[in-house]
């Protein structure tokens, strides 16, 4: 199910939060009404949490995180640092880079399997991303720009990536990520999907200003129609019946 | 109507220029600049180049001319994210439809300009006006009402403005000027005058006798922005006080387009008010306090208003 949503008359909703499969986090805004569209959606599954980052409300552009780790920038204050530890899930590790591309969520784009990151990310970052993530690592461009975390999002199931992404990048990703892929826009054309949207296994968030046309894309290309949370409950249960048997 | 006429600019950052204390003042990042017209005189490309190459001596980065050529050209739906962007801070900090009012302003293709550098570029400067009583019942139209009438309440004005949307509407034109911080004055004549020019055509040329009616426009209410000088007693009389609305300006008020001095010279009534967004704050800082103004201006004014505009440019 894909809600659209307005913060603060902004539509770039991926620049004011961060959607994952086992957590969320939103910005701290003017108007409750952004973080009540996230808990009415979420709230029962997963915690939805408010934070700031360095001071600032682009947490979704400064931070990347999947349901194994989230890495914060080094500009994060400790206050920032253990509020956020103490609000997700003992399971998630947060840990905090050193990187001189800060702007984390810009740089890197990943689900809970595999992840692809800016060209000139270092060495020791990569490693962190790896290690934190729990995901393979790939140096890809899209569509010719190095910031792959604002121009695609992906979860397991699908994702979508920069309009102008020729056909052979496309199948070259989609072979890499190991999942359906889409060129596509939000927002009424907007090119920066990371921006513009944010998305996890059943449920995505998006601008006001997207259309029918591209909010059914998504729909699709997610595989959000069928959706339900309990997904994720029942890959629990067959790992329990598993250690019973 | 593709272009209306082209402007040719020249871009020639020089160390004191006037339009960096307005630009300051908004905290804005700007590259300083005076605009020079082709025809002037005074201006020769190879004197420009001399004088900047005194200016290595110091420290500054070695300065250029930078030729801009305007085209204006009527609102097309490409240009949506660049007018919504313009529109950003219409309604200061207020949650609105700028969606609905921008797709508003790309229907008119009647009456209405958008200066781009060039056909595909994001736009310039915006000169649009929407009659009140066509597009009264449009949600973002409400929501503009709604907000004028908080900002007006307890004024004089209030009444005068509630007309303006009640029994005067059909004759009432809501002006939309927004440009961009830094856009050269002489982009306004031409926008001016082809706003005038297609309003009357439209009068004549729009295929319903309803249509033609809705541009015999005889007021336009205008919402703009300015700012105020603020000495250090008085921001701290504020801080004890709390700051009061001023339905006449206490202190000097700065046109951040210099065509609005010219229009509320010659306006019927208007008042100001100050804003919450997040422009208050740093302005404050800086001795000068952001407000919006509105005005009526009466629609026989519009060859006086242009001769004064353009005795402003000479």
């Amino acid at each position: 199910m894909a809600t659209r949503v307005q913060f603060e008359n902004s539509n770039e909703i991926g620049v004011f939060s961060k959607l994952t499969n086992a957590y969320c986090l939103v910005a701290i805004g003017g108007s409750e009404n952004f973080y009540s569209t996230f808990e009415a959606e979420l709230g029962d599954v997963i915690p939805v949490v408010k934070a700031s980052i360095a001071g600032t409300r682009v947490i979704g552009r400064m931070c990347v995180g999947n349901k194994n780790g989230l890495l914060l920038p080094q500009a994060t204050t400790d206050q920032e640092l253990l509020h956020i530890r103490n609000c997700l899930p003992d399971s998630v590790v947060v840990q905090r880079v050193d990187e001189r591309l800060s702007a984390l969520g810009n740089c890197i784009a990943c689900n809970d399997y595999v992840s692809l990151i800016h060209t000139d990310l270092d060495r020791e970052t990569e490693e962190l991303v790896a290690d934190v993530l729990g995901v393979e690592v790939f140096r890809q461009t899209i569509a010719g720009n190095i910031l792959v975390g604002s121009y695609c999002q992906f979860t397991n199931r699908g994702g979508l990536v920069h309009p102008h992404t020729s056909i052979e990048d496309l199948d070259e990703l989609s072979s890499l990520l190991q999942v359906p892929l889409v060129a596509g826009t939000v927002n009424r054309g907007s090119e920066v999907i990371g921006a513009g949207l944010v998305v996890n296994d059943w449920t995505a968030f998006c601008g006001l200003d997207t259309t029918a046309t591209e909010l059914s894309v998504i729909e699709s290309v997610f595989k959000l129609r069928d959706a339900q949370p309990s997904n994720i409950v029942n890959e629990m249960r067959a790992s329990l019946i598993d250690t019973m048997s | 109507m593709a272009a209306l006429g082209k402007r040719k600019a020249e871009k020639s950052p020089t160390p004191s220029s006037e339009e960096e204390e307005e630009e300051a003042g908004n905290g804005n990042e700007v590259t300083s600049g005076s605009e020079e017209l082709d025809s002037d005189e005074s201006t020769d490309p190879e004197d420009e180049l001399n004088t900047s190459s005194d200016s290595e001596h110091s420290s500054q980065p070695s300065q250029e001319i930078v030729d801009v050529d305007f085209e204006y050209f009527d609102p097309k739906p490409n240009d949506f994210h660049g007018i919504k962007a313009l529109l950003r801070t219409y309604l200061d900090d207020e949650t609105w439809d700028i969606s609905g009012f921008t797709d508003l302003i790309l229907a008119q293709t009647t009456v209405g300009t958008v200066v781009k550098a060039d056909e595909d570029e994001s736009p310039i400067a915006l000169l649009t006006a929407l009659n009140i009583g066509r597009y009264q019942k449009c949600s973002c139209m409400v929501e503009i009402h709604k907000y004028l009438r908080v900002k007006s309440a307890h004024k004089v004005e209030s009444a005068l403005l509630e007309d303006f949307w009640g029994k005067y509407a059909r004759e009432v034109a809501l002006l939309i000027s927004e440009r961009l911080v830094n856009a050269p004055l002489e982009l306004a004549p031409p926008l001016y005058q082809g706003l005038f020019e297609e309003i009357l055509w439209a009068t004549e040329d729009e295929p319903t006798q309803e249509l033609r009616e809705s541009f015999k426009i005889k007021h336009y209410l205008y919402l703009t922005k300015v700012f105020e000088e603020v000495t250090e007693e008085k921001s701290r009389d504020k801080e004890q006080r709390k700051q009061k609305e001023e339905s006449e300006a206490t202190g000097q008020l700065i046109y951040i387009k210099p065509e609005d001095e010219i229009l509320h010279e010659l306006s019927s009534w208007s008042f100001t008010f100050p804003v919450t967004g997040d422009g208050a704050a740093a302005n404050q800082t800086k001795g000068l306090q952001q407000l919006r103004l509105v005005m009526a201006v009466d629609a026989k004014h519009e060859e006086k208003f242009q001769a004064e505009l353009k005795k402003l440019i000479e």
